[in-house]
C-alpha cells in the first residue's frame, strides 16, 4: 500500500458523525458552560448514550472499540466545540477505561467496564501536591492489611474526580522513594475514608470539574488492585502514552477552531478599506496558524496510526503531544491578535480557546517532559542503529 | 491511511542514500573549491536519480517508482550529504524537465528529454532578472518575432546550472505592454550564438552549484523553441515552481534530517561534567526540537508529493512544505552547530557548511514570505 495520509472512509464517516453531533447543541452551549462553570450533565448523558463512554472498550463489555485513529478524531471534534467536554471524555476513556481493560483481571473488567461504558464517569489519579512530572515522588501510602489495602494521602488535579464512579489511582506499597513500589488501584467513592476535596478554580476547561481527593484510612479491597504490587509506574506510563495522543487530539481541536475563527473574522472585518486578511501581517498570522494545524494533524495521525497497528509509538506520541499543544496555544494567541479588542471579550470564543489551550502544554506530561522523552528516544534509536550496523559489518 | 513507505519507495531511498554516502568524503573539497560536480551526472543518471519522477518507461532506473514521492525521497537523500547536488538535480529535472513534460510538443520532448535523462544535456531555468524576483511578471527580457522564430535580448541573473547547461528554459516577454500576459517560455540551446555567460556568482552556500548571470544579445531561436503558447509563460513558470517547491522542501528536509543525526551522534560522544552531553536537559531540548521540526518537514513534503501523485491540487501544500522545511533546515543547522559548541564553528567539521547551504532554501523558488501569502490565500478561500 502506498503512502497516504488521508482518512479512510470509515474514519471519515466517524469524523463526520461526531462533527454533526458537536455542531448542534454542544456548540451552542459551550460558551455558557465555560462562563458559568457548568458541568454539562445533559451533554455527558447524551455522549454516554451514543457510546462515547466506551470508545476504547471491547464490545463484550459494552464498548464501541474504536481504534486509536477513530478515537483521536472523536476527541478532536469534541475539542473544537468544547475542550472541557473533550477532556472529560479523554480522561474517562484513555486513562480510566483503557488501563482497566488492558491490565485488569476478568473479574475487574466485568465489575467496572460495563458500569463505565453505560454512563458512570471514570477518573485517573496520579498527581499529588508534591508529585507532578516527577510521578515517582508520590507519597500516598497503601499499607496491606489482610484482604484490604489502607490508603492514606492527598491526590490532586483529578479530572472527573468529583463525579467518578471508578478512579484508577496510584499509591505507594513499597520502598519510600522512586518508581518501584508504586501500585495501581481502582478506587470507588463508596469506600470508607474516601472523600472529594476542593474543586479547583481553573483558568480554562471550566466545563470540566477538577478536584482534590483525600484518602484517610481508606480501605481498598485487594480485589481492586490493578496489576501486581510495584507495577504501578509501568501501568501509569503505558496509560499516559495513549493519553498523550488524546491530548494531542484535543489540542489540535482547539488549534483548528482558533485558526478557523481567525480566518472567518479576517474575512468579515474591514480596516483601511480592505478585508483584514488582505493586509500582509494578518495573512502571515493566518499562514503561521494553518501550518501548525496541518503539521499537528499529521504528527497526531501518525502516532494514532502506529498505535492502532500496535507498533512502537512512544516518540511519535510525545512529538504529537508536544507539537499540538504548542500549536494550540500559538493559534489561540494569534486568533486573539487577529480579532484585536474583540478577541479580548467573551462575546467571541477565542479568549476561551486561549484559556483552554494553555493546559495542554502542562498536563499528561509537560512540554519539558515530552522533550526529555524524545531526546532519550533519539539516543536510544541511535544506539540501536549502531548495534544493528555493527552486526551487519563485523570489524 | 498509511504512514509507511512502500518497499519500492524504501528501496529507491536506500539506493539514493548509498550513492550519497559515497559522495560524503568529497563534499568538503567541492565546497572549498566551488567546483561543479560534472563527473557525478552520468552516475546519477545511470542510477535513475537524475530524473526520478519522469514517467518515461525507458528512462534509466525505471524499475523504481517514478512519481513525485520518489523525487522527494531522492532529493532528501542527496541533500543530507550535498544540498548542492540536490538543487542541480531539482532545477534540471523539475524546473526544466517537468515544464517540458507538461507543456512540450512531441518533437520538443523527443528532442530533449532522452538526452536530459542520460545526463548528456543539463537544463537551467532562466526566469529571475535584476528587477524581477518574486514579481516575476515584471521581467524585461524581450522576444521579438523574426520570421518563423524570435530574437532574444536581455539579462537573466542567479541562473542555477547557468555554466554547464546545454538547455536554457528562458522566460521573455513578447510585448512589454501586455505585462505578465506577455511572458512566454522558450527552449534555448546553451550554445546559441549571442549568449554570454557571466562569471560564477560567489554565493554564501551551495558553492558546488554553478550559478551565474546570462546575457542574451540578438539570440536567434527557431520556430520550435517556444514552449507552450504565446503569453503562457507565467503558467509554465508557476507550474514548474510548484513542483520545484516540493524539491526544495525535500532538499531542506534532507538538511534538517542530517543535522539531527549529526547532533545526536556528537551529543552521545561528547562528555562534559562527567557524562554524555546528550543526557543534559539543555542539550536534550535542542535534539528534541530538531527531531520534531525534521518530522514536520518530512510529513508536509510527503503530503504535498502524494497529493500531486494523485492528481490533486497541491500548490498550497507545496508552498506550505517548502516554507516549513526551509525554516526547519535553517533552525536545525543552527541548533546542530550549537550542540557542537566551538567545534561546530570549525569549517572542517562541516556544520557551518550546512548552515550556509540551508539559508538559501528560504529564498529561492519563492521566498518564505511568498509561500506564507499563498498558504493564507488558500486558507481564506477554503474556509467559509
Amino acid at each position: 500500500m502506498s503512502l497516504d495520509f488521508r482518512l479512510g472512509e470509515d474514519h471519515a464517516q466517524i469524523r463526520a458523525m461526531v462533527r454533526e453531533l458537536c455542531e448542534g447543541e454542544f456548540a451552542a452551549q459551550a460558551a455558557r458552560w465555560d462562563q458559568e462553570t457548568i458541568y454539562p450533565a445533559e451533554a455527558m448523558a447524551q455522549l454516554a448514550e451514543l457510546g462515547f463512554f466506551g470508545l476504547l472498550v471491547p464490545e463484550e463489555y459494552g464498548g464501541v472499540a474504536y481504534d486509536a485513529v477513530a478515537y483521536a478524531l472523536a476527541l478532536e471534534e469534541l475539542a473544537r466545540v468544547s475542550a472541557g467536554l473533550s477532556v472529560m471524555i479523554s480522561v474517562h476513556n484513555s486513562v480510566c477505561c483503557w488501563p482497566i481493560a488492558k491490565f485488569g483481571t476478568d473479574e475487574q473488567k466485568q465489575r467496572f467496564l460495563p458500569l463505565l461504558t453505560s454512563g458512570t464517569l471514570g477518573a485517573f489519579s496520579l498527581s499529588e501536591p508534591g508529585a507532578g512530572s516527577d510521578a515517582g515522588a508520590l507519597r500516598c501510602a497503601a499499607r496491606r492489611d489482610g484482604d484490604h489495602y489502607v490508603l492514606n494521602g492527598t491526590k490532586n488535579w483529578v479530572t472527573n474526580g468529583a463525579f467518578a464512579g471508578a478512579i484508577v489511582l496510584f499509591a505507594r506499597t513499597g520502598p519510600e522513594t522512586g518508581n518501584k513500589g508504586i501500585t495501581a488501584f481502582v478506587v470507588t467513592p463508596d469506600l470508607p475514608g474516601f472523600s472529594v476535596g476542593k474543586h479547583e478554580d481553573k483558568m480554562g476547561l471550566r466545563a470540566s470539574v477538577t478536584t482534590e481527593l483525600a484518602l484517610q484510612d481508606c480501605r481498598v479491597p485487594v480485589a481492586n488492585r490493578l496489576g501486581e504490587e510495584g507495577q504501578g509506574f509501568k501501568i501509569a506510563m503505558s496509560t499516559l502514552d495513549g493519553g498523550r495522543i488524546g491530548i494531542a487530539a484535543q489540542a489540535l481541536g482547539i488549534a483548528g477552531a482558533a485558526f478557523e475563527e481567525a480566518v472567518r473574522y479576517s474575512k468579515a472585518r474591514e480596516t483601511f478599506g480592505r478585508k483584514l486578511h488582505e493586509h500582509q501581517p494578518v495573512a502571515f498570522m493566518l499562514a503561521e496558524m494553518e501550518r501548525r494545524v496541518a503539521a499537528a494533524r499529521l504528527l497526531m495521525m501518525r502516532a494514532a496510526w502506529k498505535r492502532s497497528l500496535g507498533v512502537p509509538h512512544l516518540i511519535d506520541a510525545s512529538m504529537a503531544k508536544l507539537y499540538a499543544s504548542e500549536a494550540a496555544t500559538y493559534c489561540a494567541h494569534r486568533a486573539i491578535q487577529v480579532h484585536g479588542g474583540y478577541g479580548y471579550v467573551k462575546e467571541y470564543p477565542v479568549e476561551r480557546y486561549y484559556r483552554d489551550a494553555r493546559v495542554t502544554e502542562i498536563y499528561e506530561g509537560a512540554s519539558e517532559i515530552q522533550r526529555i522523552v524524545i531526546a532519550r528516544e533519539l539516543v536510544r534509536q541511535a544506539e540501536a542503529a549502531e548495534a544493528a550496523h555493527a552486526q551487519e559489518v563485523p570489524s | 491511511m498509511n504512514f509507511e513507505l512502500s518497499p519500492e519507495h524504501a528501496a529507491l531511498r536506500a539506493r539514493a542514500r548509498a550513492f550519497a554516502d559515497r559522495l560524503r568524503p568529497l563534499i568538503g573539497a567541492l565546497d572549498d573549491e566551488s567546483r561543479f560536480p560534472a563527473e557525478h551526472l552520468p552516475e546519477l543518471a545511470a542510477l535513475g536519480l537524475l530524473t526520478p519522477h519522469w514517467p518515461l518507461a525507458d528512462a534509466p532506473g525505471s524499475d523504481a517508482p517514478r512519481d513525485t514521492l520518489a523525487y522527494a525521497l531522492v532529493l532528501e537523500e542527496l541533500a543530507r550529504v550535498s544540498p548542492a547536488h540536490a538543487i542541480v538535480v531539482s532545477v534540471h529535472a523539475s524546473l526544466v524537465g517537468q515544464s517540458l513534460l507538461a507543456f512540450g510538443s512531441e518533437a520538443q520532448k523527443t528532442s530533449w528529454l532522452p538526452r536530459m535523462a542520460r545526463g548528456d544535456v543539463l537544463g537551467a531555468f532562466a526566469l529571475t532578472e535584476r528587477e524581477a524576483g518574486s514579481d516575476a511578471g515584471a521581467l524585461r527580457t524581450h522576444a521579438r518575432r523574426d520570421g518563423d522564430g524570435w530574437v532574444l535580448n536581455g539579462e537573466k541573473v542567479m541562473v542555477t546550472n547557468g555554466g554547464p547547461a546545454c538547455l536554457f528554459l528562458v522566460f521573455a516577454t513578447i510585448d512589454p505592454a501586455l505585462g505578465s500576459k506577455g511572458v512566454t517560455a522558450f527552449l534555448v540551446p546553451g550554445d546559441a550564438a549571442g549568449i554570454t555567460r557571466g562569471p560564477r556568482d560567489r554565493t554564501m552556500g551551495l558553492k558546488p552549484a554553478d550559478v551565474r548571470a546570462l546575457h542574451f544579445e540578438n539570440v536567434r531561436i527557431g520556430a520550435d523553441a517556444r514552449l507552450g503558447e504565446d503569453g503562457q509563460g507565467m503558467k509554465v513558470a508557476l507550474s514548474a515552481l510548484n513542483v520545484g517547491r516540493i524539491g526544495v522542501a525535500a532538499q531542506a528536509t534532507g538538511i534538517a534530517a542530517e543535522m539531527v543525526d549529526r547532533a545526536v551522534a556528537y551529543a552521545r560522544g561528547r562528555r562534559q561534567f562527567g557524562q554524555e552531553i546528550a543526557r543534559f536537559g539543555a542539550v536534550g531540548e535542542l535534539l528534541a526540537d530538531m527531531a520534531v521540526d525534521r518530522d514536520v518537514a518530512r510529513l508536509l513534503t510527503w503530503e504535498a508529493a502524494t497529493a500531486r501523485d494523485r492528481g490533486e491540487d497541491f500548490s498550497h501544500l507545496a508552498a506550505r512544505a517548502k516554507w516549513a522545511a526551509s525554516e526547519a533546515a535553517c533552525a536545525n543547522a543552527d541548533r546542530c552547530l550549537q550542540t557542537h559548541g566551538g567545534w561546530g564553528y570549525d569549517v572542517s567539521v562541516g556544520i557551518e557548511r550546512a548552515l550556509r547551504d540551508a539559508r538559501v532554501t528560504r529564498l529561492y523558488e519563492g521566498t518564505s514570505e511568498m509561500q506564507k501569502l499563498a498558504v493564507a490565500r488558500h486558507a481564506v478561500a477554503s474556509i467559509a
